[in-house]
């Protein structure tokens, strides 16, 4: 009813995008181009600096000797988390179910908190140097050891390949809509610095760059949402909050009215998703670079800090600058149509409604327009570090050494680690030219660890849980995959 | 496990072939409604499977309790090997900080929220029971 008012509302009284004068294919000026590269060589000066100091050894390179505080270890969680493409993602949901639609996400905190309170301490307890070591810790001869190897090619090839996939095309559309670049220049420029320092300094490295991309990031996204509150067309929160394409989009809750609204967008993820799905970030439990990162912590106590802080910032502190630049970008580009037409240098098939963020941003000044650009690409960095780094992990510790070379000297895990490293970094950037929507490799991550979750719950309380339990959902999980390829 | 793997499998490839024109075998279903009854159907498979498939050996079971010392009913077959183990189980506690964390942490981020909106009161009372639940979990954290 109220989205037909809405409705009527647009058809009488379009609102007409800017001119095409303004949205031109080089959005940037000099000033611009000289804040981001400023950026992206201070990224690389802090990586190469804090990665100075030893790495000779598997523990220094993934886990930086296991001696991180958890102030660090917390603000590299909240930047990982952060890519280039969780404002798209944002925006996506806020345009196309309104604020309600962040349950899909903000749901995951449920996860997240019992990794703080229940998990974080037994974690780092255990002592291996990846989640999936914990499947020889936990489950004994051949059903464990094929589990752990299953899981190192899955999770550290196939899985973390589509999740770099998914950030990559991310930075695609911020470097056309904002740079005016092909992908492939924005992905060399960027998965060039990312390299560098990463292969270079290993996990301690990331976590230097982390925190300034965090400081970074932040002030972007809140500067940039005060910008585009001022503007003319938007005219401030109130405008915001009275004008017709927004209203029906403003509330945190969806209409407890309708069934087909509000059961798939709120208690679904509050009800099943966040304990049965195995979402990066997210893990029942806590998993990936989050236990990577309490594997890192130098006492139990910062191991808990470190995921308190993170859910903390992640789910608090940052999305309603990126909520605000999506309602306001409801005003200025209502629909596709009015985003196709004022970027028709990009691709037909990468018009979503979740570039409606770089959208919005194309409309900042000289100057922060480059700030915010290069928090975007310092993002989509810090991502890409993470994931290449955790990867390389599970593909060198868990398969490599432990099936191929198990006397492989330390010198030699840290040079496969390199190499494992470079090679799913290129995997990732390549296939992300496949996909076409945040929105579409979200719904696609959530079905591949369908029904999964629960056993990464219960495996540490309850000695039934079995290796063939567990090699029944790394089964459905690489079913998910084949059914990606077809 | 067949049973589980045959229902993904039938949600992922079969059941939208059914329900397609013209054969129509089966009604359609949202994304939702698959992801729901696939995680339920596929977490009653391996609880079943728990109870009917051999668990791990003895030996490697209480390795792992004596070096992560979990605790709890689920492991009260294995005897806890330190004194720090025979008092680790705090889950019951850690449950109900986890859930004043989600209070602490819901409450800021729509009491940010309805700030930003002009809607005071909402902003005040969300905050408030943020603070509250910060208070109540740093009072259990002290207990323990």
């Amino acid at each position: 009813m109220h989205q037909d008012n809405v409705g009527d509302q647009l058809l009488f009284n379009p609102v007409k995008p800017l001119p095409r004068a303004t949205l031109g294919t080089m959005q940037l000026a000099m000033l611009d181009f000289l804040v981001i590269g400023g950026v992206l060589l201070t990224i690389l000066l802090i990586g190469l600096a804090a990665g100075r100091k030893g790495n000779n050894s598997a523990d220094d390179f993934f886990l930086g000797g296991r001696n991180m505080p958890w102030w660090l270890l917390g603000t590299s969680m909240v930047a990982t988390t952060f890519s280039a493409d969780t404002p798209n993602l944002v925006t996506d949901l806020v345009r196309q179910q309104g604020v309600s639609g962040n349950w899909a996400w903000w749901a995951f905190l449920l996860t997240g908190m019992l990794t703080v309170f229940v998990y974080a301490r037994l974690w780092r307890r255990s002592g291996v140097l990846t989640d999936i070591a914990f499947y020889e810790l936990r489950y004994g001869g051949k059903a464990g050891a094929f589990l752990r190897g299953f899981r190192a090619v899955y999770l550290g090839l196939v899985f973390n390949v589509l999740v770099m996939a998914t950030v990559s095309l991310a930075a695609i559309k911020l470097g056309s809509i904002l740079l005016g670049w092909p992908g492939w220049m924005t992905l060399l420029v960027t998965c060039s610095v990312t390299l560098l320092f990463s292969v270079y300094g290993g996990l301690r490295a990331i976590l230097w760059t982390d925190l300034f991309q965090f400081f970074l990031a932040m002030g972007g996204a809140v500067a940039a949402s005060v910008y585009v509150l001022g503007l003319p067309e938007v005219g401030g929160i109130q405008g915001l909050m009275t004008h017709p394409n927004v209203i029906g989009k403003l509330s945190v809750w969806p209409d407890f009215g309708n069934p087909e609204v509000w059961v798939p967008v709120m208690l679904v993820p509050l009800a099943v998703q966040w304990w049965a799905s195995y979402y990066p970030g997210a893990e029942p439990g806590g998993g990936g670079y989050i236990a990577q990162r309490m594997f890192s912590a130098r006492s139990e106590d910062d191991a808990v800090g470190a995921t308190l802080l993170f859910n903390a910032a992640h789910y608090a502190l940052r999305p309603w600058p990126w909520i605000l630049v999506a309602l306001a970008s409801l005003i200025v580009f209502p629909d596709l149509d009015a985003i196709a037409t004022a970027f028709p240098q990009l691709a037909a098939d990468k018009v979503g409604h979740d570039v409606a963020y770089p959208a919005m941003l194309s409309l900042l000044p000289a100057g922060l327009l480059g700030w915010v650009a290069a928090s975007l690409l310092a993002a989509f960095i810090s991502t890409m570090s993470t994931q290449v780094n955790l990867g390389a992990s599970y593909l060198v510790h868990d398969g490599w050494a432990r099936f191929i070379r198990p006397y492989a000297s330390e010198s030699q895990k840290v040079s496969a680690g390199r190499w494992a490293s470079l090679l799913s970094l290129l995997a990732g950037a390549l296939l992300s030219l496949t996909l076409t929507s945040a929105s579409q490799a979200f719904n696609l991550l959530l079905l591949l660890g369908a029904g999964t979750g629960g056993l990464f719950i219960l495996r540490w309380f309850w000695w039934r849980i079995s290796a063939s339990n567990c090699g029944h959902g790394s089964v459905l999980g690489s079913g998910g995959v084949f059914h990606l390829g077809a | 496990m067949a049973v589980s793997l045959a229902v993904a499998v039938y949600f992922t490839w079969v059941h939208d072939a059914l329900a397609a024109e013209p054969i129509s075998l089966v009604p359609a279903l949202a994304p939702w409604v698959k992801l729901v009854a696939g995680s339920l159907l596929t977490t009653a498979g391996w609880v079943l499977a728990a109870f009917l498939l051999p668990p791990e050996s003895r030996d490697v079971l209480q390795a792992f309790v004596d070096k992560v010392q979990p605790g709890g009913p689920g492991w009260s077959r294995f005897p806890q090997s330190t004194d720090r183990g025979a008092s680790a189980w705090n889950v019951p506690r850690a449950l109900l900080q986890a859930f004043l964390g989600c209070v602490a942490v819901y409450g800021a981020l729509l009491g940010v929220g309805a700030g930003l909106f002009a809607q005071n009161t909402t902003a005040v009372a969300m905050i408030v029971l943020s603070t509250l639940a910060v208070w109540a979990i740093l009072r259990l954290q002290r207990q323990a």
